[in-house]
């Protein structure tokens, strides 16, 4: 990766480093062939940041290998790193020297060093280089879809600066409430230790003070409001448009700004499920956005897909199936990589979208794609009837690639160039690690404990097998322009699972074939119905200020 | 019992912001009163945070002002509440088209503030606050009731509060103590004292207000113009009254009883002030 930032986006940029810098503590950095990512996501991920630089972006940007003597090419290709947040913030502290003093900026990997290299060329000929040390990781992906919120509103991001700036900096959440005819921002006193000693605030506003406004259904959402405060501030000092997608309580609110063609923002905030035995101060919180759990009902399967299918068929993605209560909760400061986590159920949008080339795809366009691939599942389901296979979206690949059987995990083991990545290939080989083992690595051991507890509800490797030969007779190119030599290989797994970025797959190239994928996949998709189901279990709206205002003489 | 009022003027609307913050400042709970024509902020713990009794004409500030007491006797509703609450309230009103006040029954009694305000595509924004507050019952209202103005053996108009505050400032870094002491000549001493230093500050040629008030007369001509009268007083509380002033009054009369009792007397066109401080004996 290698790429030229011009002084004249250099602010920008730095901008958009400060704003990650307000929600996460560690920086993302994934080179694409459509532009360079830059995310991040909270301690308590409940939100996440992803910012896309376009190549337009940049004077230069090349991504991939420059560096030709480089052997293990593809390992270049797959370069993901992440950097504390702290060291990247020192080269970009004063976003106004930056502008009047920066001429352009290079920014590299010096895989030699193991440097991520800021250069900043400087007037007068005086180049700073920052040369920071970063942590290979895995691609940091929220899955959400944002196309399929039946509400969205675009908003001047001063109109919400007006909204944001009216409750108290020490304010932690506010709830958005939407109805055809209003919308309101109100404080979430309910964590308060007496809710009737402070201050309710609420805001109206008319729906014709936003540039679109299209709300489906009326929903109330809680999300916090530091993440907001940072997305603002971005979205003011870039004089965006902000639009917000968002559904019902406890399923996640999405920011996105985009400015043509050069820059993309996305941020997912989790919004708060309130259970009705939560009357105490204890607030069980369940994050919506990029929480994953490895749960795998394979028994339920047909069932869910078909209660998935009636969803999208009403086009509003709810589905009021009451499934045993697995529902996850945690507080929001505990570290969340346990077990007990809510999935997001959507297929990554983001990276869909990537792959049909930053062609936006009009709702119903999706809504089509997504109920064509759910009668397949049918189709499929019915070879078997406790067979797990449900592909999803991004999770379709080519069956026929994968000719060869489980027994190439030792070649897959061999093939690791550090530590971490064995660790993760390890991972692969029993998804429920995988799919918990997705985030830092410091959790692992945790991840795997889990992984263990779990092993009663994994799908027998015999189901899987079926699966596979199952999968081989079937079509499943969902994934348009992809090249099936790209899509193999272990890691494809977590790619499809976080969103498939099209990176990831092609980085394994030599990875070996395996139907472990399908066994991932197929985990990883009925996965992501059963926690649909669970995300979509109602949380009651609290209602937190009846107006009984027999007082007023009005 | 009933209370609506409704304020359009933006200069009412900050003025009002003023008068609550700086109680705010020198108080977290306060006692609202209001009466057919007039509103009261009143604190009455003399011993431990002085006593604090503002006064505002109702119609100076409130285009609009109804209220119906607990009864036809005792027309008064009385309100314990928090001033901070209020000014943060306030806070989002600073440019608003008019705030509406009334007394409501919600999740508890509050005070509802109704805040219209502009927006840019010119429809109007409404934010409303809900500031819950506690009803005091009748059986103990007689405990918020005026303060007596006892007489005083000095009264003299403060020195400018800047200047003053400066010094005070200064002088929290020596001691946790200040005398504050003033004669009828127009002299004015801060004086902090510790074991390695003492450090005082005079303020010369201040205004005497005259009174008319004969007790008072009385008592100051008893002793000598010259004769120094003070008390001594928690430096921290001086300072919280001096920085918390955003009233700006062109005149701040102290008035000292000695060895008994700082009482600041602050008046404008619209609102009176008292303030008693707690005195630390030595």
């Amino acid at each position: 990766m290698k790429c030229m930032i011009p002084g004249s986006n250099i602010k920008v940029f730095g901008r958009s480093i400060h704003c990650l810098s307000k929600i996460g503590e560690d920086l993302y950095i994934e080179p694409l062939d459509h532009g360079l990512a830059l995310r991040t996501v909270n301690s308590s991920r409940s939100a996440y940041a992803c910012f896309l630089f376009a190549p337009s972006f940049f004077l230069s940007y090349i991504n991939g290998t420059y560096n030709q003597q480089e052997t293990n090419q593809e390992e270049e290709d797959s370069f993901r790193c992440r950097i504390t947040m702290k060291s990247c913030l020192t080269v970009f502290k004063s976003l106004y020297t930056l502008e009047k003093t920066v001429d352009k900026c290079q920014v590299y990997i010096d895989l030699k060093d193991c440097r991520l290299v800021f250069l900043l060329h400087c007037k007068h000929g005086i180049v700073k280089t920052h040369n920071l040390t970063y942590q290979e990781t895995e691609t940091l992906q929220a899955v959400f879809s944002k196309d399929l919120c039946p509400n969205h509103i675009v908003a001047n991001s001063k109109a919400l600066i007006d909204v944001v700036s009216g409750f108290q900096t020490s304010q932690e959440e506010i709830t958005l409430n939407v109805t055809p005819q209003q919308v309101s921002f109100k404080n979430y006193v309910e964590d308060e230790p007496d809710p009737n000693k402070v201050v309710h605030s609420e805001m109206f506003l008319s729906p014709s003070e936003f540039d679109d406004y299209t709300v489906g259904i009326d929903a109330e959402v809680t999300f916090c409001l530091k993440e907001l405060r940072a997305v603002l501030s971005f979205a003011d000092a870039a004089g965006l448009p902000m639009s917000l997608h968002f559904e019902s309580t406890g399923k996640p609110i999405v920011f996105a700004m985009e400015s043509e063609q050069t820059l993309e923002a996305t941020f997912v905030l989790a919004t708060l499920a309130d259970l009705p035995s939560s009357q105490s101060s204890t607030q069980h919180r369940v994050s919506a956005a990029s929480q994953h759990t490895a749960v795998n009902h394979t028994s339920h399967t047909h069932s869910l897909t078909k209660q998935r299918k009636q969803a999208v068929n009403n086009s509003s993605s709810r589905s009021h199936s009451n499934q045993a209560d697995d529902r996850r909760e945690f507080r929001k400061t505990k570290p969340p990589n346990t077990k007990r986590q809510n999935e997001m159920d959507f297929p990554d949008d983001l990276n869909n979208q990537r792959e049909t080339s930053h062609c936006r795809q009009p709702g119903s366009d999706r809504m089509k794609d997504i109920d064509a691939e759910f009668e397949h599942q049918d189709r499929v389901q019915a070879r078997g009837p406790s067979s797990p296979v449900i592909p999803l979206h991004s999770h379709v690949h080519r069956a026929s690639e994968h000719q060869t059987r489980p027994a190439l995990f030792p070649e897959i083991k061999a093939a690791p160039k550090d530590n971490d990545r064995a660790t993760q290939i390890t991972q692969c080989v029993q998804p429920n690690r995988t799919v918990l083992a997705r985030y830092e690595e410091p959790c692992d051991e945790e991840h795997r404990v889990n992984a263990k507890q779990q092993t009663g509800v994994v799908a027998p490797d015999d189901q899987c097998v079926d699966s596979a030969n199952v999968s081989d007779s079937e079509d499943y190119d969902f994934v348009p322009g992809t090249p099936p030599s790209k899509r193999v290989g272990v890691y494809m797994f977590k790619s499809m699972f976080f969103g498939a970025s099209q990176q990831l797959s092609q980085s394994l190239e030599t990875a070996q074939k395996s139907s472990a994928v399908f066994k991932s996949m197929f985990f990883g998709a009925s996965q992501q119905l059963s926690q649909s189901l669970e995300t979509a279990q109602k949380s009651s709206a609290v209602v937190l200020c009846e107006d009984t205002d027999e007082e007023d003489s009005d | 019992m009933r209370f609506r009022a409704k304020v359009v003027d933006i200069g009412c609307i900050e003025q009002f912001t003023r008068v609550v913050s700086t109680i705010a400042k020198m108080t977290p709970l306060c006692v609202l009163r209001l009466t057919v024509n007039r509103m009261y902020f009143i604190l009455n713990d003399k011993v431990a945070k002085g006593g604090i009794w503002c006064e505002l004409t109702a119609s100076n500030f409130f285009d609009e002002y109804r209220m119906e007491g607990l009864s036809e006797e005792a027309n008064e509703i009385y309100l314990e509440i928090t001033p901070d609450d209020i000014v943060r309230a306030m806070k989002t009103a600073q440019n608003a088209k008019s705030i509406k006040v009334k007394l409501t029954k919600k999740f508890s009694p509050c005070l509802t503030f109704d805040i219209e305000l502009p927006s840019r595509t010119g429809h109007s924004r409404n934010v409303v606050h809900d500031v819950p507050v506690n009803v005091i019952p009748k059986s103990i209202w007689n405990e918020y009731s005026e303060p007596t103005v006892p007489d005083f053996d000095v009264s003299i108009c403060m020195p400018p509060l800047k200047s003053l505050r400066n010094v005070v400032e200064r002088m929290k870094n020596l001691g946790s103590y200040l005398e504050l002491s003033a004669n009828q000549n127009g002299e004015m001493r801060l004086r902090v004292e510790t074991e390695q230093v003492t450090v005082s500050t005079h303020f010369k040629d201040l205004e005497i207000p005259e009174w008319v008030n004969e007790g008072s007369e009385t008592q100051t001509q008893g002793r000598q113009p010259d004769e120094m009268v003070g008390a001594r007083v928690d430096i921290r509380r001086f300072l919280q009254f001096l920085a918390g002033q955003q009233l700006n009054p062109p005149k701040i009369i102290c008035n000292i009883v000695d060895n008994r009792l700082i009482h600041f007397f602050l008046l404008q066109e619209d609102i009176s002030m008292q303030y008693s401080m707690p005195i630390v004996q030595q």
